[in-house]
């Protein structure tokens, strides 16, 4: 029943927002009302063990071993609430998560030992990659993740135990791991941070999502991914500022396939910077920005890519060499998205090459630059050739409104500092986005407590921070 | 060696000068013990000019004999000699079968016999032929005759019994077509446990061959013996105490010719520490990476490696000949090596692009492997045996052996791309790993037996055995160098300089300890006829078993951040390398790891059998065992995880009954049935998921595993020719109820992890034939088995297929595939050409041996298993001796160049085009895998001091 209610509420409110989007003055901002779930967790005690209830607004917590929310219980944060998890501490998950953070008084969970850096980031030295708590852990009975003006910061210490069958494995790093095989979990990541993960910040299966409005720093030591939905995810990642990753910001792979759902993710309206060169694992030569493959379906669309190893990839499909094999061809599509280098080696990327991995990212006429005139796209060229982008070097700088380029540091800059991701008003990226190419993908619950906050359409300018105000609030 | 030579003369003058005497004596000489043929005994009559020596099917003959009595003399070096007196009439011809005992008897056993027993049968041809089981018997004289070091060699000369020969060496026996976990190993009669940290089985290359009294392989279960050996048992009898003082030894050197192509490589293993840090500093500290020495990852090679083999054996007995006391000590140290090329399997399986075509398996590296590795093989064995009186006697042995492996493995890795270049598909980074381990197994086994006899016809003996088995690799190190490769517009080839890469640092041990008693009863019984024995006892066994595990991972610390860049450059020598912890907890190591587990087991066993001779033709052996067990495993899983600990209880019933119709003195018939089961490998229960070394699957253990059962039938039919030529054919079927086999559970996890499950009903059946032949001096002797196995079992195949928006998604489907067993190959079978000249002293042996394509690796998905192809070796022996005390051999292995491979049935998109791989040999398979183990020979020297 209360699905039902949910899935009617779905459109209602998804026309609703369409509708209040064409309002972009608008800037109303009525707080939620604040719910409390359970008994109020003790904010004194060291917490350890089984936890469930509440933990309340504006207060601290000390989380010294793992925790446990067992199945049918609900762990809620409510805003400004800072966790401190010491021991390398873990959140195992097996019935419902919900971190309420607002924009005024985000919630916090955090490895107290830790304080951030600013400026160049070496991996051996930063301690931002070495994972300070552990991660959020959930199982197949955690149907419902809700995350939201909620910063995670120094998560990922391996593991060093399982926390539940059938998942993760001992040394698994992950800062937030959904896992429901039979496909029917809902994860919602909205208007959050994450500071530094030693492997891919989020790993998901089998779940309906909604990864919107994040800014993610420093993630991934030297291999992994921001996020990394595996087999039967279906969502959006959109108005995410990724910058400092040692891989791809977004990626989707329909690895150990659920039958029936193939994985789908619509990656639009992101900022990716400096991102891909800290990736030196045995699959080396990954994508750096966002990267579709192992038959799964991206929609990559309006996202600015600045200094990152390569641009967008959609993997080939020789299905006979390396980890990775072609994504899903005939339903992926993708454009209008802008791409800067400062050197030619990032340049010979915009199209990757197939000397890593197969190749087949069809260049666009409708990207900036425009990859299928230059590289005679259809015609002589064919999928993942070499060829010599030096001429593209330094062309459509996008005018963030604080960060100066040519910059020559992507590779040790990976964090935003005090830099401004915002466009300039004469950005080339404004007005060069599609709002009808592609629809954004509604099959999360939106609701202010157990649902998404809203899925914000597509937008006419490109990247996180569309001139209208409707992307990411950070 | 003279008087031999003199006698051999003289025979030949007598007989060509001689012509008008008719009498003809001829005969065999066996081995008692063991029913072997005895070669080169010295035969002659005494008092006359009349000698020889005896060829290699053990016959001599002496024709024109001019009629008279004589006195036969046999004179066989470490054998007591015979002598038989007898009359002959002209034109006579008189046939011997003679049996010698070894001067090194065993403790004067305790005979007893029944009353309608006629006491020992002169005329047996062998143990083989008269053994209630179906048993083969090698002697220690055959095996010292042999160029064979260690007893898996040896092994392979047994007729039924063939070695896996896998990348690790030649470790494992497969019996009668069964795979290696079926088959359990013995030492003196005791089962002892496995040095291995998952398996049941014993590696048999540990054990060198010098300390052997006989090796038996029985291939049929009775009451009496443990019901977990399907294929059958390998018992190790060690040497027996003399009945005089004995003192002797010998020492031989060897060279392999594998290290004129490749070089052998050392390390410093003093530098391992037996402790992995956190055991050093205590639970919970953080340890540094100072506490790594590099020093163990440098390599140098060693130039023209000698192998070395000494050992010594000194026995005596006193107290009237009560007591009798052996001890023998044996030293090997050899050096192997060998390369390998394979392509590394990926996990990641694109779906086919409709539901009817096939998927295929992707590859994500190219691997060229060398191995080196030094082997140290030290076993010491002891006897006491003490005849306190007639009726009661008692012994001790005692036995320990270790093998110490320490290897450097060489790998080049290169990461395949999807860029064809120059032909082949080309690849973007090639990482260099060094590794270096040391693999330190022992065994030890202390048994105590004592024998009292009630009266004539009822016997009783006890026996304790102590066992332990442990292996440890202390500080399993390896590290890796990585260079990026690029390829610009006009395909120009840049290798980037070498970057290090991370570093790993593994502390592996296990044990595991048995105590166990048997207590047998042999009753002979008077009251019906042909009923000559009852047997009936138990055994009780308390084995613990642990395992212990901890791994470091190390990353480069990035020294070069001039250019923006994240890496350390690699200076050439690991010695400059530096590393840190990439992760906070990584320092800690993976102490917590829920795959380390202690496992128990109490099995419980007793049995009643009997013999019965219902008519002079017709023999009946069987009876009941019953075997009861109670075992369970703790494994570190948290106690949230189901699985952390699991017991099992069950009780099996093995019945067992063998037919033996003997048709005439030459031939018989035996029918046998018998039930027998196995019991799951530890490692497959402890439910922990595990990254497997390759990082092709994940691994994770069933705790929900159900025990084998096996209900086993055999007919067969056996001619016994003159002298030891014989010839066996048979039929089997074996009926395997819940084998266990490796697929994957899809249904409860968000990652694939292959897991063992059990599997309906198994079906093994098929033929075996066996065949002997002698022709004076040369032999021929083969054996050929054909299995039909069968299983049926789910796999996995995703496919493309369209929803229900006519839109492209993946579906999974689960089809079921019948294909054999895991590891059991249809047709498997060897032939050995002998020769041996007495005379000249020369011996040499050409062994062909076969093994049939078998599967090696059960892939979770459908069409992919991955499989062996099958071998033909051909190894060549042979040795000459000079004077009594020195031999020359030369050993060759592997004349045909016939090296492992795996492959993987279907067609192969590898074979030309842009996607096109190295070593491919047909469009319809794709070969994942080739070790090149090329023609060895080694070559040495033997002393007998």
């Amino acid at each position: 029943m209360k699905k039902l209610v949910l899935l009617l509420t779905i459109p209602v409110l998804a026309l609703t927002l369409m509708y209040s989007c064409k309002k972009s003055d608008s800037s109303t901002n009525v707080s939620a009302a604040q719910i409390q779930l359970g008994q109020a967790i003790s904010d004194t005690a060291k917490l350890c063990g089984a936890i469930k209830g509440t933990m309340l607004a504006n207060k601290t917590y000390t989380v010294t071993c793992d925790v446990t929310v067992n199945a049918g219980d609900t762990l809620l944060i409510q805003k400004g609430v800072t966790v401190k998890m010491t021991n390398s501490s873990n959140i195992i998950v097996n019935g419902t998560f919900i971190s309420l953070g607002t924009k005024d008084a985000p919630s916090f969970i955090t490895d107290p030992r830790r304080t951030k850096t600013t400026g160049s980031s070496i991996l051996s030295s930063d301690s931002a990659y070495r994972g300070g708590w552990g991660g959020i852990y959930c199982s197949a009975t955690c149907k419902l993740f809700v995350l939201k003006w909620t910063h995670l910061d120094f998560g990922g210490a391996a593991l060093q135990t399982v926390p539940f069958s059938g998942g993760p494995a001992v040394g698994d790093q992950y800062v937030v791991y959904y896992g429901t095989p039979a496909g029917d979990g809902n994860f919602i990541f909205e208007d959050s941070w994450l500071y530094g993960c030693p492997d891919d910040a989020v790993r998901l299966y089998g779940c309906h999502f909604n990864i919107m409005r994040n800014t993610l720093e420093k993630f991934g030591s030297n291999g992994g991914d921001g996020f990394n939905p595996k087999g039967g995810n279906i969502g959006n990642m959109a108005y995410n500022m990724f910058i400092g990753g040692a891989t791809n910001g977004t990626k989707c792979a329909n690895d150990n396939p659920i039958s029936g759902i193939e994985t789908k993710v619509a990656m639009y309206n992101n900022t990716y910077v400096n991102g891909g060169f800290r990736n030196s694992g045995t699959f080396g030569a990954r994508a750096g920005s966002a990267e579709v493959e192992n038959q799964s379906t991206g929609l990559v669309y309006n996202n600015i890519i600045v200094n990152c190893l390569t641009g967008y990839r959609i993997a080939g499909g020789n299905n006979a060499t390396a980890k990775v094999y072609h994504a899903d061809t005939v339903n992926s599509s993708y454009g209008y998205n802008l791409m800067y280098a400062d050197s030619t080696s990032l340049a010979n990327q915009f199209v990757p090459t197939n000397i890593a991995q197969a190749e087949q990212t069809i260049p666009q006429h409708t990207d900036i630059p425009d990859m299928a005139t230059f590289l005679h796209y259809p015609g002589s060229y064919t999928f993942g050739a070499i060829y010599d982008g030096s001429s593209l070097v330094g062309k459509n700088n996008p005018l963030f409104v604080n960060y100066p380029l040519p910059n020559y540091n992507y590779k040790t800059q990976a964090s935003i500092d005090g830099y401004d991701f915002h466009l300039q008003s004469t950005s080339p990226a404004i007005g060069k986005g599609t709002t009808t190419a592609f629809s954004p993908i509604m099959n999360v619950p939106v609701d202010p407590n157990f649902g998404s906050s809203g899925i914000t359409p597509p937008n006419k300018d490109l990247g996180c921070y569309p001139t209208d105000g409707t992307g990411n609030q950070h | 060696m003279l008087k031999q030579k003199i006698l051999i003369i003289f025979s030949f003058l007598f007989l060509t000068n001689i012509l008008s005497f008719a009498a003809t004596i001829k005969g065999y000489v066996y081995d008692k013990l063991s029913g072997e043929q005895l070669v080169g005994a010295v035969v002659s009559l005494e008092g006359t000019k009349y000698g020889t020596v005896t060829e290699l099917d053990g016959k001599f003959i002496f024709t024109k004999i001019p009629a008279g009595t004589y006195k036969l003399k046999i004179v066989y070096a470490s054998y007591q000699t015979l002598e038989k007196e007898f009359t002959v009439a002209d034109t006579e011809t008189r046939s011997f079968n003679l049996q010698l005992a070894l001067s090194y008897s065993t403790l004067k056993e305790v005979q007893i016999t029944g009353k309608y027993e006629k006491g020992s049968d002169e005329e047996s041809q062998n143990r083989e032929k008269n053994g209630r089981e179906i048993m083969n018997v090698m002697s220690a004289h055959t095996i010292s005759f042999s160029p064979d070091i260690t007893v898996a060699s040896v092994l392979q000369r047994v007729s039924g019994v063939s070695i896996e020969n896998s990348n690790a060496g030649k470790q494992y026996v497969n019996i009668r077509g069964m795979d290696k976990k079926y088959n359990t190993t013995l030492v003196n009669g005791v089962k002892i446990p496995s040095p291995n940290d998952r398996d049941r089985y014993v590696p048999m290359d540990i054990f060198p061959a010098e300390l052997l009294d006989r090796l038996e392989v029985i291939k049929s279960l009775s009451p009496s013996m443990e019901g977990d050996a399907t294929g059958g048992v390998v018992n190790m009898v060690m040497k027996n105490a003399p009945d005089g003082l004995i003192c002797s030894g010998n020492i031989a050197f060897g060279y392999s010719t594998i290290f004129n192509n490749q070089q052998f490589l050392n390390f410093a293993h003093n530098y391992q520490d037996w402790k992995s840090p956190i055991e050093i500093q205590g639970q919970g500290t953080y340890t540094t990476p100072d506490h790594f020495p590099l020093q163990s990852l440098v390599t140098y090679p060693i130039n023209n490696p000698i192998n070395t083999n000494y050992g010594f054996t000194i026995g005596n007995r006193f107290f009237n000949n009560k007591l009798g006391v052996i001890a023998s000590v044996s030293n090997q140290n050899t050096y192997k090596g060998y390369s390998s090329e394979s392509y590394l399997q990926s996990s990641t399986i694109a779906p086919a692009p409709d539901k009817n075509t096939a998927i295929n398996q992707p590859f994500s590296d190219l691997n060229y492997r060398e191995f080196s590795t030094q082997s140290q093989r030290l076993g010491m064995m002891t006897k006491l045996d003490y005849q306190i009186n007639d009726n009661n006697s008692i012994s001790l042995f005692a036995t320990y052996v270790s093998l110490n492996e320490y290897r450097v493995r060489y790998t080049s890795d290169s990461t395949l791309g999807g860029h064809p270049l120059n032909g082949y598909v080309f690849y973007n980074e090639v990482d260099t790993k060094y590794e270096t381990r040391s693999t330190l197994q022992d065994i030890y086994n202390a048994t105590i037996q004592a024998k009292h006899k009630f009266t004539s016809n009822f016997l009783a003996d006890i026996t304790v055995a102590l066992s332990e088995a442990k292996q440890q690799l202390p500080d399993d190190a390896s590290f890796t160098v990585k260079q990026l490769v690029n390829v610009d517009s006009t395909n120009k080839v840049t290798i980037a300089p070498p970057e290090v890469g991370k570093m790993s640092r593994d502390w592996y041990r296990n044990t595991d300890k048995d105590i166990t008693t048997y207590l047998n009863l042999h009753y002979a019984p008077g009251f019906l006829r042909g009923l000559s024995m009852i047997d009936f006892g138990g055994m009780y066994r308390h084995k613990t078993r642990d395992d212990y595990a901890n791994r470091y991972s190390l990353s480069a610390v990035v020294t070069d951040t001039a250019h923006g860049a994240n890496n350390q450059p690699y200076t050439g020598s690991v010695l400059n390398n530096k590393y840190y912890f990439a992760n906070s907890l990584d320092p800690l190591g993976s102490t917590n790891d829920p795959g380390i587990y202690t496992y128990n087991e109490d099995i419980l066993a007793y049995y009643g059998q009997i013999t019965y001779n219902i008519t002079s033709r017709l023999n009946l052996f069987g009876g009941l065992r019953v075997e009861n067990t109670n075992s369970g495993y703790t494994c570190d899983l948290p106690v949230t995880v189901a699985g952390k600990s699991a017991t099992y209880v069950y009780t099996d019933f093995l019945p067992s009954a063998q037919l033996k119709y003997s048709i005439n003195d030459k031939s018989d018939v035996r029918a046998s049935y018998f039930r027998s089961i196995y019991r799951p490998a530890y490692g497959d229960l402890v439910p922990n998921t595990q990254k497997t070394e390759n990082d092709d699957y994940d691994f994770a253990g069933n705790p929900y595993l159900r025990h084998t059962v096996i209900d086993n039938e055999d007919l067969r039919y056996e001619l016994f020719l003159k002298g030891s030529d014989q010839l066996m054919a048979g039929v089997f079927n074996k009926v395997i109820q819940d084998p266990i086999e490796y697929s994957i559970d899809r249904q409860s996890a968000t990652v694939d992890q292959i897991q063992p499950f059990n599997f309906g009903t198994a079906n093994n059946y098929g033929f075996e034939l066996v065949f002997r032949k002698y022709f004076g001096n040369f032999g021929i002797a083969g054996n050929y088995t054909f299995t039909h196995s069968q299983i049926t079992t789910p796999k996995y195949k995703p496919y493309i297929g369209l929803d229900s928006n006519n839109k492209n998604t993946v579906y999974v489907d689960s089809p079921s595939q019948t294909r054999p067993l895991n590891g059991q190959a249809a047709n498997i079978g060897n032939i050995s050409l002998l020769y041996r000249s007495p005379r000249n002293k020369i011996e040499a042996q050409l062994a062909f041996v076969y093994t049939g394509e078998k599967i090696s690796l059960v892939s979770p998905f459908y069409n992919l298993d991955l499989w062996q192809k099958p071998t033909l070796g051909l190894d060549f022996s042979i040795q000459k001796q000079f004077g009594k005390n020195v031999t020359l051999y030369l050993k060759a292995n592997n004349l045909l160049n016939s090296g492992y491979e795996l492959f993987i049935k279907g067609d192969n998109n590898h074979y030309s085009g842009d996607n096109k791989f190295r070593f491919q040999e047909s469009s319809n398979y794709v070969t994942v895998e080739k070790d090149f183990y090329k023609a060895s020979f080694l070559f040495g020297l033997k002393m007998k001091l």
